[in-house]
């Protein structure tokens, strides 16, 4: 299978992606500084080691990577001005010209090498380390570059349009910056003065490689934890936009007039299963987890409604991949879990350990929820507290009974489901130990493919053996709300993978009326 | 000029005024701290995800919290927690800091210099680095809760302590009972602990306003008590969230917050005057 | 005084070399791995990546080393390098200290200013209505959680009337006013706060001074009632007011992380507390270190203020 894109049109579409796709036909004014809130305190600037959201908007700002994703989700070109697939393991790029890092030095395919190899090495401890396992990097010309992986790769530009897969400059790294706190991107905005976990000032980066943009003179990102102190910071006209908007103020964010509320489904809170453990490597108990579960009512205490309940496997009815019937396996049904429980050996039901993130309202309201449904069908289950750096921890020696866990979409791609629940993965089952055969199979091969109807099919295999195993209990999907002034024009929120990067795909078309 | 008598009336009817108004709210709060079923209207842990953060009904006197529980019902439970974490806390601060500053008065020279060094050296530890350390290693139960507020407030107890042990002992008439053969610990019994009596019990109720804030403070880091247990210091950290949107549900907890601690430290202040010896009665 | 300041400073290095070195190890004890921080839950954390990782960080050589490094360091002047942003941790506390400080030192000033009179009214008239009323307020300002008193005040000041911030951090170089209006509400916050505690502990004491002798016997040599307050009582009975000042003064240091949270202020107390849950050995021992430096100070200040007030210090006796 080859495609090749012709960049008259590709480079046409990244201009126009604004006024086309926006809900007006307003024309862009220049200038103007945008200041955005984050609750992330982003203390590291290294391209290559995601460290939250706001880390996401920023490297989109800073950086720029071979490809990326317009406002329609849809993958379009970047450095790179096209692509061919030779085969369904390896692209061949090539590079835009007369592109330049904001230091003044030209793009060239030896930074792309250099970049890639920088995720390969695992003294970086890049987050798409093991997306690009085993990959090798060719430099053909100054302006080519070609990338092999030793098996077919579906997701393979997908995972290069992350910003996780920025590129450096291979000349500025020799010099052996602090990668963590300066920033030497082709992105649209530069890095001007950055204070870590406070504030980062950007400004506009004259040379941007897409003509006329960006529109903005510069973002002041000011990383605002506190909640309620960043909601007020936009009531109050301290800020032009915030993100993770508490899920308590986006219906009344919605009312206030002058603000805009946007938000889309971009994580989804689980339960976790030690499911190498006993009890929790008997599929009939962890189905019994998942049929206790009063999902509507998380959905309503919890998410004040923004939380729609996932009764099937995480895939949003928008997706080609999702199917209807899967959807709501796991109704709300006591009956059915005391059976299971009983079916398993469990007629007196058990006592649990839930692990729960101490940090956000979301989990210890969500726990205490799941603790009263548990309790009605039999099972008594603990809560304790922990902080991050302990979740982590236990997370990754497999010290744990049940956690709570909320999971961002990794990828736009089905392939999320390997990072899941992948043997290999130590997101979660390599550190227990998990292995699914069936699935490991089912995996490998939706990978493999790159028809989109043979994958549909593939990952509807994988979701039904994802749903009779139930190593998770998937229980909502966590919609993620960015609000902004009125005056703000050209956002649009994604949901799945990309609702985290959504404001930095947006940046370079944003606007201030 | 007003006369001393009149004074003197004054004086001892604004100590009762407030004793009179203060000892009912204590008993009140004691008998919801020991027996909650019996008032409490409603299971403090049922939850009802269809009336959340409701303002407060007929049915609901006070209210409801985030997950529809019953706010009245978790106050009144909530009661023994706060309390009782508070008490124990400072009976811990107590029985560790007294002994201690006695003992170490006792002790002389380089080690009494040393050992008080230490405390000082504990005292400068921001409370919420050893409240994260010690929750840490040991988890967010209630004993290490308690044990944690203890080992916050113990040094001020070994200070007064240790202190009180050095005037007293340097009283004429315990002097002249050394001298007379009275050892160490007929002293402490018989001069010392008696002495120090009022002192040790002001800084206690000092102290015990202290861990119930304390405890709050933690809950809005997300390290105090582990839901679904009420408590009020994490009914406040865990509402006030709440604060902008629906005002009502925090407010209650506050104000029993504000009125024990109001409440002990009233009683503190009087008695202060009560049991200081020099001011006689 | 030469002789006093030499041993007072040496025994505060001993005191802070003790905590340091408790600290360095309670540190590094504690469970959570800021290795796996760093790597970001999605991230690389396979046990190849996690080890060199570790061992570029200098965390794989034994604990004594490590300590042996740190002060090796600390003589030098170098306080290491955060984990979390590279960055040399001096730079990260200094620049944090400033901003902790202005708050303390004008929430005590107005503590000070209303807790003092207050006390003196409590003490004088403690049976009467207005004696009991200030107790009340006293009480009633430290009896708040310090984050429900700032959230009224943001309700009031900012949403309400809208002349006040709500939140945020202005560097007094690049909006003088600015900064003040931003650092007003916060300030005031520990103001509220600690006005309560300095009400308490004046009216404590005064009460047990004005029944002392020498009061008397200044009421016998015909000082009015007043006066023998402002002068021979107050002083006294602001030693001890001052001296658990100083300590509460010092706490302050490290305890305010709450109102830096509420008001988006980034000093020394949430530079400490996002360091502990980020396992950020170097700077939770850099802010620790400037903490107890801080804190010593400020005992030194508050020694010398008793001193200073206190006729019999002054003397020399």
């Amino acid at each position: 299978m080859r495609k090749r894109f012709a960049i008259a049109t590709m480079a046409a579409m990244a201009v126009f992606a604004a006024p086309v796709a926006g809900w007006s036909a307003e024309t862009p004014e220049r200038g103007g500084t945008l200041r955005y809130g984050t609750v992330t305190e982003v203390s590291s600037l290294d391209p290559h080691i995601y460290v939250g959201s706001a880390w996401k908007v920023l490297m989109e700002a800073l950086y720029s990577t071979l490809v990326g994703f317009n406002q329609e989700a849809e993958l379009v070109p970047e450095l790179a001005e096209s692509w061919e697939q030779p085969d369904a393991g390896s692209v061949v790029f090539t590079l835009r010209k007369g592109v330049t890092f904001h230091d003044g030095t030209p793009l060239t395919a030896a930074d792309v090498k250099f970049s890639l190899e920088r995720i390969q090495n695992p003294d970086t401890g890049a987050t798409l380390r093991p997306n690009l396992e085993g990959a090798t990097i060719t430099v053909v010309d100054d302006r080519t570059i070609k990338i092999e992986k030793p098996q077919p790769d579906a997701t393979l530009m997908s995972v290069l349009a992350l910003p996780e897969a920025s590129i450096v400059s291979r000349q500025w790294m020799g010099g052996n910056p602090n990668v963590k706190a300066q920033a030497n991107g082709s992105g649209p905005f530069m890095l001007e003065d950055y204070e870590p976990a406070v504030k980062a000032t950007l400004v506009r980066n004259p040379d941007y490689f897409v003509e006329g943009q960006p529109y903005l003179d510069g973002v002041d990102f000011r990383m605002i934890k506190n909640h309620d102190a960043r909601v007020n910071a936009l009531r109050t006209g301290a800020v032009d936009m915030i993100d993770f908007v508490p899920w308590k103020d986006i219906d009344a964010l919605g009312r206030v007039s002058g603000l805009v509320v946007e938000s889309a489904g971009g994580a989804f809170m689980n339960l976790w299963f030690n499911a190498t453990k006993a009890p929790f490597d008997d599929p009939r108990v962890r189905k019994a987890f998942a049929f206790a579960i009063d999902r509507e009512a998380i959905s309503k205490a919890a998410f004040f409604g923004h939380g729609t309940p996932l009764y099937g496997p995480p895939t949003t009815p928008d997706s080609p991949y999702f199917q209807e019937d899967l959807a709501e396996t796991f109704r709300f049904d006591p009956e059915k879990a005391r059976a299971l429980l009983a079916e398993s050996g469990h007629p007196n039901g058990m006592n649990v350990e839930l692990g729960v993130y101490q940090g956000l309202a979301i989990y210890t309201t969500t726990a205490q929820i799941i603790q009263a449904n548990l309790k009605e069908v039999g099972i008594e289950a603990n809560i304790k507290l922990l902080e991050w750096a302990n979740v982590v921890e236990n997370k990754n020696s497999g010290n744990y009974d049940v956690l709570v866990y909320g999971v961002s979409v990794k990828l736009p791609d089905p392939d999320a489901y390997s990072y899941y629940f992948g043997a290999e993965s130590t997101y979660w089952a390599k550190p227990i130990g998990f292995r699914d055969a069936q699935l490991e199979e089912l995996l490998a091969k939706g990978r493999a493919l790159t028809d989109e109807a043979e994958r549909v099919a593939v990952y509807r295999q994988v979701e039904e053996r994802l749903l009779e195993i139930s190593p998770w209990v998937f229980i909502n999907w966590r919609e993620q709300a960015q609000a902004y002034r009125k005056n703000v024009r050209g956002y649009k929120q994604l949901g799945g993978a990309l609702s985290e990067s959504s404001p930095g795909i947006a940046l370079p078309q944003l606007w201030i009326q | 000029m007003r006369s001393m008598t009149a004074k003197l009336v004054r004086h001892a009817q604004g100590r009762n005024l407030a004793l009179v108004v203060v000892s009912p709210y204590l008993a009140l709060i004691a008998i919801m701290a020991v027996l909650p079923e019996a008032i409490a209207p409603y299971d403090p842990l049922a939850i009802d995800a269809s009336n959340i953060l409701a303002p407060p009904t007929s049915t609901h006197l006070l209210g409801t919290d985030e997950i529809g529980r019953d706010i009245l019902s978790r106050i009144i439970y909530g009661a023994r927690v706060s309390l009782g974490v508070a008490l124990a806390a400072v009976a811990v601060a107590c029985l560790l800091g007294v002994p201690l500053g006695v003992a170490t008065s006792y002790l002389g020279g380089r080690l009494e210099n040393a050992i008080m060094r230490a405390v000082d050296v504990f005292v400068s530890l921001p409370e919420i680095f050893v409240a994260i350390v010690v929750l840490a290693f040991l988890g967010g139960d209630l004993p290490t809760l308690v044990f944690t507020i203890g080992l916050l407030y113990f040094p001020q107890f070994a200070k007064v302590a240790h202190g009180m042990t050095a005037s007293i002992r340097s009283r004429e008439h315990v002097l002249a009972a050394v001298s007379l053969g009275a050892g160490p610990v007929w002293i402490i019994w018989r001069e010392i602990l008696p002495n120090m009596r009022s002192v040790i019990i002001v800084q206690a109720s000092f102290t015990l306003s202290f861990a119930m804030l304390l405890e709050a403070g933690l809950s809005f880091l997300g390290l105090g008590v582990t839901p679904p247990q009420p408590s009020w210091g994490q009914m406040v950290g865990t509402l006030k969230d709440y604060l902008f949107t629906n005002p009502w549900p925090v407010v209650f907890p506050s104000l029993a917050l504000f009125l024990t601690i109001l409440a002990v430290n009233i009683l503190g202040d009087w008695l202060q005057d009560r049991l200081n010896p020099e001011l006689g009665g | 005084m030469v002789k006093f300041l030499g041993r007072r400073l040496a025994a505060s290095a001993f005191m802070i070399a003790i905590a340091a070195t408790i600290v360095f190890f309670s540190v590094h004890l504690l469970p959570g791995d800021p290795v796996l921080i760093l790597l970001g839950e999605q991230g690389a954390a396979d046990a190849e990546v996690v080890a060199r990782l570790r061992a570029q960080l200098n965390l794989d050589a034994p604990l004594y080393q490590q300590y042996l490094d740190w002060l090796g360091g600390l003589f030098s002047g170098d306080l290491g390098k955060s984990l979390q942003t590279g960055l040399p941790v001096a730079e990260e506390v200094l620049r944090r200290i400033p901003r902790s400080l202005e708050l303390i030192v004008a929430g005590l000033a107005f503590a000070i200013l209303l807790g003092i009179p207050m006390g003196v009214v409590a003490a004088r008239r403690r049976a009467a209505p207005a004696g009991l009323a200030v107790s009340a307020v006293a009480v009633a300002g430290f009896s708040a959680p310090v984050f429900v008193t700032g959230i009224l005040l943001v309700i009031v000041f900012s949403l309400w009337l809208g002349i006040l911030p709500s939140s945020g951090y202005v560097a007094f170089g690049a909006d003088p006013l600015g900064h003040l209006a931003a650092g007003l509400m916060p300030a005031l916050t520990i103001g509220i706060n600690f006005m309560g505690v300095v009400t308490r502990m004046t009216r404590a004491s005064l009460t047990e001074v004005l029944r002392r002798d020498f009061v008397r016997a200044a009421r016998a040599r015909g000082l009015s009632h007043r006066a023998a307050i402002r002068r021979h009582a107050l002083p006294n009975a602001l030693v001890p007011v001052v001296a658990i000042l100083g300590v509460r003064a010092g706490n302050l240091l490290g305890g305010t992380v709450i109102i830096e949270s509420l008001f988006d202020w980034p000093g020394l107390s949430s530079l400490l507390v996002s360091a502990c849950f980020a396992r950020d050995y170097p700077m939770i021992q850099g802010a620790l270190l400037a903490i107890f430096v801080l804190f010593a100070f400020i005992s030194l200040v508050a020694d010398l203020i008793q001193s200073f007030i206190d006729p019999r210090m002054r003397t020399g006796r």
